[in-house]
């Protein structure tokens, strides 16, 4: 793999994983609102 | 519309993304493999910051015993967690194409290693308590005790030679790096600082709300009254 192929696997692990988290505090989030809806 | 700070977190870090990895020059030494930097280091740095608003919530939750800080000491440790994750990661992007391995025993990568497990272990804490008092109490004082790590992992590169260079920005003397590359540096950590404010903020929040429907629960008659004891039949 070259320098830029290097580059593009860290950018993409760092954002992608920051992405993930925040969707999935988001759904966390909406997931007991909505539970909470319901009781 | 007022922007959100989840708002500015993405577009703060998708302008760094623009700005480290396309506009600034590359490292007369490494070439574009340094543009690793632009998000490694920002990692490390967050995870720093992370576990010393844990530190802070919760020194605040032993002195005010308000369950506002125990929150904020946990939303920390858990984005924390993620920034970790994500130096320990990127740190063995760097390392496969500059040292030739993905990793090696070398004291700055161990330390942070355990580092991330301590704090992990710090969220497995948080997990074993029904009580919310008894959670904040105990897991307080693993939040002291375990910031003595963000000092050891940061002097591990000058105390110990291994294969990790020695601070670059963070040093007594003047930084050793040119100012476009250090100016890219700071727009990342801005942009990572925004995101972790942004990130800390929701996950308190989703905590706050948790606490209370855990109490509401407790003190909800009818969650009680559907358990009778039961009937023991046979002895009178």
């Amino acid at each position: 793999m070259n320098d830029w192929g290097w580059v593009a696997f860290a950018y993409v692990t760092v954002y992608a994983t920051l992405a993930a988290y925040t969707i999935w505090l988001v759904r966390r989030e909406r997931s007991f609102t909505r539970s909470e809806i319901d009781r | 519309m007022r922007a959100r700070p989840i708002d500015l977190a993405a577009i703060g870090t998708l302008l760094t993304a623009f700005v480290a990895g396309l506009v600034v020059p590359p490292d007369a030494v490494q070439g574009d493999l340094q543009r690793i930097m632009y998000v490694h280091v920002p990692s490390a740095w967050l995870a720093y910051l992370s576990f010393t608003v844990t530190l802070v919530g919760s020194v605040a939750y032993l002195r005010s015993r308000s369950l506002r800080w125990d929150r904020l000491a946990g939303a920390s440790a858990e984005v924390g967690v993620v920034f970790t994750g994500l130096a320990l990661a990127t740190g063995m992007i760097w390392g496969k194409p500059v040292w030739g391995v993905w990793w090696t025993w070398d004291a700055r990568l161990v330390l942070t290693a355990v580092m991330f497990f301590i704090y992990l272990g710090y969220l497995a804490l948080r997990r074993s308590f029904d009580d919310p008092e008894l959670r904040a109490r105990r897991s307080a004082v693993l939040g002291v005790i375990a910031v003595l790590q963000i000092p050891i992992v940061h002097f591990s590169v000058t105390w110990w030679r291994g294969l990790h260079q020695p601070p670059t920005v963070l040093r007594p003397d003047n930084p050793q790096i040119d100012s476009p590359l250090l100016f890219a540096l700071l727009m990342s950590v801005a942009a990572f600082t925004v995101l972790f404010i942004a990130l800390v903020t929701r996950r308190s929040n989703l905590a706050a709300a948790q606490d209370a429907a855990g109490e509401s629960q407790l003190a909800d008659p009818t969650a009680g009254a559907a358990i009778t004891s039961p009937t023991l039949g046979g002895s009178s």
